[in-house]
């Protein structure tokens, strides 16, 4: 029977049993990526619709988000090499079967450092992602106060109320300014009113773009507030659920440090329980025979 | 002497601040308001300048009133003055006639200087009843 090579194993197998245990901190190659948001101000004046889509599409492009995918490529890797693995070990014997055994235990260890590390990124970016719509609803439920302070409300009905006397005399202001003051028209006036017929085509088409819907939630149309208190909701619940997937990957850590200890233990054993077939040349009484001639 | 640079210190700080404050408020006008009420300013003064004969402020006031007309429109038209609550924005449009004194003045078809005068109270009647001493 061949022994297989456990003083070359048992090192090895320590290093990862408490490395298992201690559950190693993420790789420091995604210490340095960040995700840095649009500012909240252009996000304030998009439909309510696209809000969520302009804060993923920002995100995407950072490079936190292309460190994160990097890794759930090399994660998805490394779960086929899992799968290998675990059917190769049912085949092999022997020392083959030890090394595999070896082997399948570091690749689940490397596993859950990388499923670490990605964790950690997902973390930053639904904080950054809860940050950013926390500054929205700041900046709406400030917007919504001052169009509800009197002040600004007496103020906005006086500017209507200029806009509107401007437009009822502007034709009669025309007349007699030129009465009074001959001379051509000036171009701010001309192109203002070439303009003002394309602005209202304009206006109309934004009314009935589809784009420019309601927010919806369930079906239901909301305020964009409310839609904005909605994607709130939903990254905390992420974030809540990446609490979870923390303890699940504890315990997985767990379960490959008994495994490497269970793996070292067999291969001591085999160590111990292998050698000479013969009497133990240790104990004195066995050795009487080479003294007696 | 410690004493006096501290309190050297002190008042340049005091005053590095308020000049701080001074300019983030003026920074808070809306840029077409500034415009308008510079330019109306200098309207008004063009009406009360002593030194300029009659024709001098004729031509002075037809260039400053086209010029006008405008500015009042786009101040009027701004989107970014809505609701804008500044003191200034607030004062401009509290009094109509005072403040888009170009196109007001042709509303009440009165000439420019008479409009102004009549929205300040200052007629006739008010100069001749009015008598020098303290307030």
């Amino acid at each position: 029977m061949i022994k297989p090579n456990a003083d070359k194993l048992r090192p090895s197998l320590a290093i990862l049993s408490v490395a298992g245990l201690l559950m190693a901190f993420p790789a420091s190659g995604s210490d340095q990526v960040s995700w840095d948001p649009v500012s909240s101000e252009r996000l304030v004046r998009l439909p309510a619709t696209y809000l969520e889509k302009a804060v993923q599409r920002d995100f995407q492009s950072s490079p936190l988000a292309g460190r994160m995918f990097d890794l759930e490529d090399r994660a998805n890797a490394m779960g086929r090499t899992l799968a290998e693995l675990r059917d190769a070990i049912e085949l092999a014997d022997g020392e083959v079967e030890i090394e595999l055994r070896h082997q399948y235990l570091a690749e689940k260890s490397a596993y859950l450092d990388t499923m670490e590390e990605r964790q950690e990124l997902k973390r930053r970016g639904l904080n950054t992602k809860i940050g950013v719509f926390q500054s929205v609803l700041r900046k709406l439920k400030r917007s919504r106060s001052l169009a509800d302070d009197p002040v600004t409300v007496d103020l906005i009905e006086k500017q209507a109320a200029a806009t509107r006397r401007l437009e009822n005399s502007i034709e009669q202001v025309d007349a007699r300014l030129f009465e009074a003051v001959p001379g051509e028209e000036s171009r701010y006036s001309e192109e203002y009113r070439q303009n003002l017929g394309r602005i209202s085509e304009l206006q109309q088409a934004i009314q009935v773009h589809r784009a420019n819907g309601p927010a919806l939630i369930g079906g239901e149309a909301v305020t964009r507030e409310a839609y904005v208190r909605h994607l709130l909701a939903q990254a905390e619940a992420g974030l809540a659920l990446l609490n979870q997937e923390q303890e699940m990957l504890g315990y997985m850590a767990k379960l490959v440090a008994l495994d490497a200890q269970a793996l070292q233990y067999e291969l001591e054993h085999v160590d111990s329980d292998s050698g000479s077939t013969g009497p133990d040349p240790s104990r004195l009484a066995n050795s009487v025979q080479y003294f007696i001639e | 002497m410690l004493k006096q640079s501290n309190h050297s210190t002190f008042l340049t700080l005091f005053f590095l601040v308020c000049a701080a404050c001074g300019t983030a408020v003026a920074e808070e006008e809306p840029r077409t308001l500034q415009n308008m009420e510079r330019e109306r300013s200098l309207m008004v003064d063009a009406m009360l300048n002593p030194g300029l004969s009659p024709d001098q402020r004729h031509v002075q006031l037809a260039t400053a009133q086209r010029r006008l007309v405008d500015l009042e429109r786009i101040v009027l038209r701004d989107p970014n003055i809505v609701g804008h609550r500044s003191v200034v924005v607030r004062r401009a449009f509290a009094n109509y006639d005072l403040t888009f004194l170009v196109h007001a003045s042709a509303e009440n078809s009165r000439h420019l200087t008479d409009h102004w005068l009549t929205e300040m109270g200052i007629s006739t009647a008010t100069l001749s009843r009015a008598r020098k001493g303290r307030r």
